[in-house]
């Protein structure tokens, strides 16, 4: 679903990726801005990082890591939800305060 | 023990050595500075039942010793010192082993305080004979305790005119006591800030031989530091170099080796693909706090600033000196970081290069973003200094922040801070009045005896306005918020109002449950969780052992576990170690029972002392929701949501103050519904005292404990 992403396409909708914990050591940066095409779900957005960073995936799928869409948890069967404009994607560990 | 003649040596008791068996010596020391009395008292089988060790120790210790004609303040002779590891403390095998737990009376909340800190110190008192050590009265002079482990003898030293603050004082410390072995030496000491203030902490040293040089962790909470220099303490000493990995004897040697690499295995193979704590400590949080609109900003007003990021894991990833860093030997988590060749660019050690030992999250949301600075060099500055003037970083940070937000208002002017412009984000300003603080200089003394006090002393002084204060003050029980918003967070509003020595999250840090993951959304799980999480987190301080390795490390499996927020699979390895450790098979459940009577009893401890209500669970409103329009209007979105989707109010043509007023009333009946919820849960009356019931079942009927709980049945 890669096809439905593109940093450059200015008629869709603009996301921020934000990367916690190790994360942000496999991309080398701690947030990302992406255009997507309009429909595009968290699937596209997650194919896509898979495609740039397929270590990225692997740490999400270690299952120590989740996904926050604009700050709540998501589950498996949310992943078909349609992103929109300013949407904040966050990548996360299992946080718990000292 | 003998009154000694020795040229500088007040008191001189040798004593037989210990043997640890399964975790205890079976003895603690005791000493009174009014007397210079030194003896060795037994423990016995009642005792380690009862409270286990570390700040179970400490409570009981402190209950037995003070008076009951009176309640003891903080300054008075008879209030004590206690410092205990715990039975689990000193062990190597296992991460996370080597905390100690200062157990006193605040001058901050006059109430008990507790403290958790790394070092070496607790492990090497432990090796050297005692699970735990009392200091009461006062010293007539300055004097350092030194208790040799390896020639078994005890002295009290007249101190010799030695430096005040720490990173000086150590190193001579070190050289005069270690003899060539600096390894062999821990301490505890302050700084010239804990003369000053009610912020003293108490900085616990291990000798780092890779870099040949002392390090240090705080005890910072409630004024210890403040206590102990009062006691006329300029230091604790204590000396072992005979340290075998075996030394705490277990009852299974072999099966805390097995869960012992177990456990590392799993911290060395996942934290590098977790939190990164051993290369960045716990200054991961601080992006992630700003994201999530958790990280305190501006003395709590906000919940995030774009410049946050400027403060965070990979600023300091850079600046952190590679190597080990465990404050304890065989910690696989090894958050404790440190910079090397800092070099402060204000007050008495202005040019000199130094060692800062942090900063942790705390510190950096203390003293930096709460205080609108996000110039990492400041927070370095304010770190150095805080830790060797023995001030609690966190305490300073909130604090400040209440300053600064009360200049920002107008509620006090240049005229009352000696001419400091006093502004969120003027980080010289900030700086300059830490160095007043320490000295006790002119505001800087007032700034220092926290914020509660402060309050008043504005209000009668200057005039200001005490209705706002006691709003945006974030204090509760006299003692500082640490660092986290709670504003939309109900279950982390009692996770604060309700912790027994004031508002630390170390009992309850249900922030992210609540509020990210969604696990909380009734009042009976927040109470269930505020019962579960404060009674499992206490555990940890009964032992003599950080919390980190338990929940900030995760197994993949956890995911799908019924309870992913309590990490069961740790918590059944904790009841292994324990078990193997001390001889007696206990389950997790067992744990928390361990706890439960620890925790009730130091609420009755709180009654005690005049406090323990209902009345003395409040939290300002700051903590429950927005005090200004700005605030409001800064969260409109989600604040008008709340009003249309709960009901309260139809916000629509409605003025931010008309909506203000009713979200506070709203809020605030929140918090009493939760606090009822909560007291019910943990067996305790409607006014937060526990039951005669609940007393018995614990097995904490002591005949002074029921006296006091009848009267308020």
């Amino acid at each position: 679903m890669s096809q439905n992403t593109s940093e450059d396409d200015e008629k869709g909708i603009e996301c921020e990726v934000r990367f916690h914990g190790a994360s942000s050591r496999i991309t080398g940066r701690e947030h990302i801005r992406l255009i997507l095409c309009r429909g595009s779900t968290l699937k596209d957005l997650i194919l896509h990082l898979k495609k740039k960073w397929p270590d990225l995936i692997r740490l999400i799928e270690s299952n120590t890591f989740f996904i926050t869409l604009n700050g709540k948890v998501l589950n498996e069967g949310d992943l078909e939800i349609e992103l929109r404009s300013s949407d904040v994607v966050s990548i996360i560990p299992f946080v718990a305060g000292g | 023990m003998e009154e000694s003649d020795e040229m500088g040596v007040l008191a001189r008791l040798n004593y037989e050595p210990g043997l640890i068996t399964r975790g205890y010596n079976d003895r603690t020391l005791y000493i009174n500075l009014s007397t210079n009395e030194i003896k060795i008292l037994p423990v016995d089988e009642r005792m380690k039942q009862t409270f286990i060790g570390g700040k179970g120790f400490g409570l009981w210790m402190l209950w037995n010793t003070l008076p009951w004609d009176r309640i003891v303040r903080w300054n008075d002779p008879e209030n004590a010192i206690c410092i205990s590891s715990g039975p689990l403390g000193g062990t190597v095998q296992y991460p996370g082993s080597g905390k100690s737990i200062v157990v006193t009376i605040s001058p901050l909340t006059d109430c008990i305080i507790d403290s958790n800190v790394g070092g070496y110190f607790g492990p090497y008192l432990k090796f050297s004979g005692f699970d735990a050590i009392e200091v009461q009265g006062k010293a007539k002079k300055g004097v350092i305790i030194f208790i040799d482990g390896d020639n078994h003898e005890i002295r009290i030293d007249e101190d010799v005119d030695l430096p005040v603050d720490t990173h000086h004082l150590v190193p001579l410390l070190g050289e005069r006591y270690g003899r060539g072995d600096l390894r062999s030496i821990s301490t505890v000491s302050t700084g010239v800030g804990a003369e000053h203030t009610y912020w003293g902490c108490l900085n616990f040293s291990y000798y780092d031989a890779a870099r040949r040089s002392y390090h240090f962790k705080q005890a910072g909470r409630g004024g210890t530091g403040t206590v102990f220099r009062d006691k006329g303490i300029r230091a604790l000493v204590v000396k072992f170099s005979r340290f075998a990995p075996d030394i705490n004897h277990p009852a299974d040697y072999e099966k805390i080796k097995e869960g012992g690499r177990r456990y590392n295995a799993e911290i060395r193979e996942l934290d590098p693909r977790q939190n990164e704590m051993s290369i960045v400590g716990t200054t991961h949080l601080v992006t992630i706090m700003n994201d999530y609109d958790l990280l305190p900003v501006m003395n709590f007003q906000y919940g995030s600033h774009p410049d946050a990021p400027k403060l965070g894991k990979e600023v300091f990833r850079k600046r952190f000196d590679r190597g080990f860093d465990g404050c304890w030997m065989g910690c696989s988590v090894a958050c404790a970081h440190t910079v090397r060749g800092f070099v402060p660019r204000t007050g008495p050690y202005k040019g000199e290069s130094v060692w800062v030992d942090g900063p942790e999250y705390e510190t950096v949301a203390g003293c930096g973003s709460n205080l609108g600075i996000f110039d990492p060099d400041t927070v370095l500055e304010m770190n150095f200094y805080c830790d060797t003037y023995g001030l609690d970083t966190i305490s300073v940070g909130t604090g400040f922040a209440f300053v600064m937000e009360c200049y920002e208002r107008g509620l006090i002017t240049e005229e009352h801070t000696d001419g400091l412009d006093l502004r969120f984000g003027n980080g010289d300003a900030a700086l300059e009045l830490l160095h007043k603080v320490a000295r006790g200089d002119g505001f800087g003394s007032i700034v220092g005896k926290g914020i509660r006090r402060m309050k008043s002393y504005f209000a009668e002084r200057f005039g200001s306005d005490r209705k706002i204060m006691e709003d945006i003050g974030m204090e509760a029980k006299g003692l500082e918020f640490s660092e986290y918003m709670t504003k939309e967070s109900l279950a982390q509003q009692g996770g604060y109002g309700l912790a027994l020595k004031g508002p630390q999250h170390d009992e309850a840090w249900l922030i992210f449950l609540d509020m990210v993951h969604g696990y909380l959304p009734t009042f009976e799980k927040k109470a269930e969780a505020l019962h579960w999480f404060p009674m499992w987190r206490t555990w940890f301080s009964l032992n003599g052992l950080c919390k980190l390795p338990w929940n900030d490390i995760v197994p993949p499996s956890n995911k799908n576990t019924p309870e992913p927020a309590k990490v069961m699979q740790h918590v059944e390895w904790y009841a292994e170690y324990f078990s193997n450790t001390v001889g007696r098979k206990v389950t997790p459940d067992d744990l928390i029972t361990m706890s439960e009577r620890v925790y009730n009893f130091q609420r009755v401890f709180n009654l005690r002392m005049g406090f323990g209500r209902r009345e003395h669970d409040r939290i300002p409103y700051r903590a429950m929701g927005p005090v200004t329009e700005e605030e409001y209007e800064s969260r409109r979105e989600r604040y008008d949501k709340q009003l249309r989707e709960k009901g309260i109010l139809d916000p629509e043509g409605k003025t931010t103050r008309e909506k203000l007023e009713a979200l506070r009333r709203y809020r605030e009946e929140q918090y009493e519904r939760l606090i009822d919820a909560v007291y019910a849960r943990r067996g305790w009356t409607k006014d937060g005292v526990p039951t005669i019931k609940k007393i018995k079942e614990l097995g904490i009927d002591f005949p002074e404990v029921l006296a006091l709980v009848s009267k308020y049945q």
